[in-house]
């Protein structure tokens, strides 16, 4: 059952263009100069109900301009986008019960109340029965810790507490379809983990459908099976995030730790190294030459360690913007 | 001094940016003249004189007081609650630059683009609807208004300065601001109708604040409608005003800074 | 039905947190009753020493005056009392902070108009309309009951039109951000309806019949009341606050259409 068919989405934007100075500014009063932003150009993909998948790409290439036409926020300029069997343009009542983005830096609790306050609303908007509500909120604030922040005002929260009450805020309906637009940006290492966690149990848990847009790896790989990535408002990829290596990626990285200090002309002839180490030497190698590259090294080299390995995904995946090497 | 001009130029700028904006606040100037302008025809229709004032007088007022509005008042320093408030204004402390000098800069800016949109559109006026007015010609209060203008805009700098540190205490910076600078100054100082048209005990206890000193006599001294003793008087008062603002501002704003907790992260 | 009373509910909580958030200072609110108060007076005081010197503006006394002043007031107070939202609409615009408030379950409408319900008005209001009640049951000014009902009827119309107008502003607002000035327009608009518009030049009141109804909002129902309105204006009233509502409304489901929603 498909919780999201989005067929050939495209969403355009005309944006004026301004010279810079008082003569561009008085010029702008007189004369209007569009420019035509193609922030979604075509794209088109299914969701499973109860998948969490990952939207990666670069800055700009759509992925939230995407979850916006997905949630019904942006009017498509053309294409369909059906969610949760809805078309979500319509904002039917029904289906925005159903439904939360999370969106990292916009705010919804009330700023000189407590976090409290702003959830009781955020009740009554949605029509949830106080048993429901007492324990998916005790469930919610355990999980991220926010218990006793709960009847501080907002504004005197630290950042961290402040996104994890929203966070929270996002989730007291319980939606089946969860839209997280970059989650963990601006928190520390601690509560990004404490997030992730919450958002794989929450899917497991509630079988509910997560879209998950992240610049952080971290997330991306400890959460997500498939990815999609999305480059100038195009799908670049949409598959398993452990296929990425192998469809991108040419090389292989051979890591060796040779056991004494050894000839760096010697071993540069064999591969050349990526990164060094004082002992530690990581190669990046064309797959079709691993075997020999090898054991070349074995033999001629004292080696106390080797692995090889796909390379890390991070670097697959910047390689993939920088170069564009979309084969 | 030139980051001050830069800064001035930078906020005239910025109402090119908004552009349907920037000819809505034309728009908007417009139409406060002229409905003040057509409200005292309506209620002179059939009449020489009323309430001590002719035709020619009351109209010279009322445009004239928006000319006056131009000068004296601006907007720039009224955001200035708000930006405390935010901790916006935290930001700029970090730069290197006088925060007062800056924003009688912007203000600079606004009044400069304010009087010369406001000198076209005052003439628009008087092409269509042709009205007899009052030209003063009398030397001693053409100074006197010039010199009671200089010190108006003063005033309404500093008395900005002085309500805006309010964001330093209360929440809602809003309500003083409306109390003070939108009814105090501009309605019960003279800016929609002649004070002397009410009651005359009114007029005696307003005089002893600095609100009336900024819109009413300034236009009652170019109008030559108050005797020469009492014009030396209100530049006195003026004066007083300017200094003992200027005072207060400087103790409220340490007074302010040293309490403020900078909101946001 | 039901929705409505959750809607209504989610009003008075929201209403209610407003409440906190500004009795916070008590000062703050003293100075804007003030404020009103002042204002108040000293349009009340214009119009009674104008008044007494003319005794008559436009064929009205100065009783029927000081009505048209009251229910001027009275209008401008319901309208602020209620679509305060408005004016904190462009910065919840620019933030991007709207597209949350666009993803709940309530109209799309909801927050930009109702979202910032003042108490304070509430405050100012009730005295008002107790007061101009009074002074209309006093004065003798209403023609007959059947003036009270039509008055009624064309009051809340009046504030219908209102409503309009600022869902049309808040369109505008999501348009091109210019919401403030256009606001303080339609303010200045308004303003003019404090004396009896009859004084003004036709051309005048022709714009504050169809483009601003400034006159079907302040002058007609306080014309009914006096048992002074004609059936022509009353159809009119009518018919001119659907087209605007319904124009109000296509308006804003365009503008919902250009929203490009403030990036991260």
């Amino acid at each position: 059952m498909s919780a999201i068919k989005v067929k050939n989405l495209k969403k355009y934007y005309k944006v004026r263009r301004k010279d810079p100075g008082i003569k561009g500014s008085v010029k702008s009063l007189f004369s209007k100069s569009f420019e035509n932003v193609k922030a979604v150009d075509g794209i088109s993909f299914n969701i499973a109900k109860g998948e969490l998948i990952g939207f990666i790409g670069p800055n700009g290439a759509g992925k939230t301009t995407t979850l916006k036409c997905l949630s019904g926020l942006l009017y498509s300029t053309s294409g369909s986008v059906e969610t949760l069997g809805f078309d979500p343009w319509q904002k039917k009542t029904e289906f925005r019960r159903q439904i939360s983005l999370v969106m990292g830096q916009k705010n919804q609790l009330w700023w000189d109340l407590p976090a409290m306050d702003s959830f009781l609303l955020n009740q009554a908007i949605y029509d949830i029965e106080d048993n429901k509500f007492k324990k998916i909120l005790e469930e919610l604030s355990s999980l991220l810790e926010i218990e006793n922040v709960l009847t501080t005002p907002i504004r005197k929260l630290s950042l961290g507490q402040r996104m994890k009450c929203e966070f929270v805020g996002s989730l007291l309906h319980s939606p089946s379809l969860l839209l997280l637009d970059e989650p963990t940006i601006g928190l520390d290492v601690v509560s990004q983990k404490n997030i992730r966690d919450f958002i794989k149990d929450y899917n497991k848990k509630y079988n509910s459908t997560v879209i998950l847009t992240s610049h952080n790896m971290e997330d991306v790989k400890k959460l997500c099976k498939r990815i999609i990535i999305i480059d100038k408002g195009r799908i670049v990829y949409d598959g398993l995030l452990d296929d990425i290596s192998k469809k991108f990626s040419q090389n292989k990285n051979i890591t060796v730790v040779f056991s004494k200090k050894e000839n760096l002309e010697k071993i540069s002839k064999i591969a050349k190294a990526k990164e060094i180490d004082s002992l530690k030497f990581v190669f990046s190698v064309g797959r079709s030459q691993v075997s020999s590259v090898v054991s070349k090294i074995l033999n001629d080299f004292s080696v106390a360690d080797l692995s090889i390995e796909e390379p890390p995904i991070e670097d697959v995946i910047r390689d993939l913007f920088v170069g564009k090497n979309y084969a | 001094m030139h980051k001050y001009f830069l800064v001035g130029k930078i906020n005239l700028q910025r109402h090119f940016v908004y552009r349907l904006n920037f000819v809505l606040w034309r728009v908007r100037n417009l139409v406060l003249m002229v409905s003040l302008f057509v409200f005292w025809k309506a209620i002179f229709k059939g009449q020489d004189e009323l309430l001590g004032y002719r035709e020619a007088q009351i109209l010279t007022y009322t445009l004239g007081i928006a000319l006056i509005r131009s000068i004296v008042l601006a907007s720039k320093s009224a955001d200035l609650a708000g930006n405390i408030k935010s901790g916006a204004i935290a930001s700029w402390f970090l730069k290197p630059v006088g925060i007062f000098k800056l924003w009688f800069s912007m203000d600079m800016a606004d009044k400069i683009l304010n009087i010369f949109f406001t000198i076209f559109e005052l003439l628009l006026v008087v092409f269509i609807f042709k009205p007899e007015l009052v030209f003063q010609t009398n030397l001693f209060y053409l100074a006197s208004f010039g010199v009671l203008l200089c010190l108006a805009a003063a005033l309404f700098f500093l008395l900005s300065l002085f309500f805006s540190a309010s964001g330093f205490w209360l929440t809602d910076v809003w309500a003083p601001n409306f109390l003070f600078m939108v009814v105090l100054l501009q309605i019960a100082g003279g800016g929609f109708f002649p004070l002397d048209i009410l009651p005359p005990l009114f007029l005696k206890i307003i005089k002893f604040t600095p609100f009336p000193y900024m819109l009413y006599y300034p236009m009652k001294v170019y109008l030559g409608q108050i005797s020469k003793p009492e014009v030396i008087t209100s530049l006195l008062i003026s004066c007083f005003w300017v200094f003992g603002i200027y005072f207060l501002v400087k103790i409220i704003w340490k007074k302010g800074l040293e309490n403020y907790d900078a909101p946001g992260s | 039905m039901k929705e409505i009373k959750r809607l209504v509910k989610v009003w008075l909580l929201m209403s209610r947190m407003a409440m906190q958030t500004q009795i916070t200072s008590f000062l703050a609110a003293l100075f804007f009753i003030l404020g009103k108060v002042v204002r108040f007076v000293m349009f009340y005081f214009l119009i009674f020493t104008v008044l007494k010197q003319t005794n008559n503006l436009a064929g009205y006394n100065t009783t029927q005056v000081i009505f048209f002043f009251l229910i001027f007031n009275l209008s401008d107070i319901v309208a602020q009392f209620l679509f305060r939202g408005v004016y904190v609409f462009r910065p919840l615009v620019l933030k991007g902070d709207f597209d949350l408030h666009l993803l709940q379950p309530k109209p799309s409408f909801f927050q930009p108009i109702f979202g910032r319900t003042d108490i304070l008005d509430f405050v100012v209001l009730v005295p008002l309309a107790f007061y101009s009640v009074f002074y209309a049951a006093s004065n003798g000014i209403a023609g007959s009951f059947a003036s009270w009902i039509l008055f009624f009827a064309l009051f809340i119309n009046g504030i219908l039109i209102s409503f309009s107008f600022h869902l049309f502003v808040c369109s505008i607002g999501i348009l091109t951000l210019a919401v403030d000035f256009i606001m303080e327009i339609y303010r200045d608009f308004f303003n003019l309806a404090r004396f009896p518009t009859d004084i003004y030049s036709n051309f005048t009141r022709i714009i504050l019949t169809f483009v601003f109804p400034v006159v079907l909002m302040v002058t007609v129902p306080a014309k009914a009341l006096m048992g002074l309105l004609s059936w022509y204006w009353l159809a009119l009233s009518f018919l001119i606050t659907v087209i605007f509502v319904f124009g109000s409304f296509k308006f804003w489901k365009y503008s919902l259409t250009k929203y490009s929603s403030a990036s991260n």
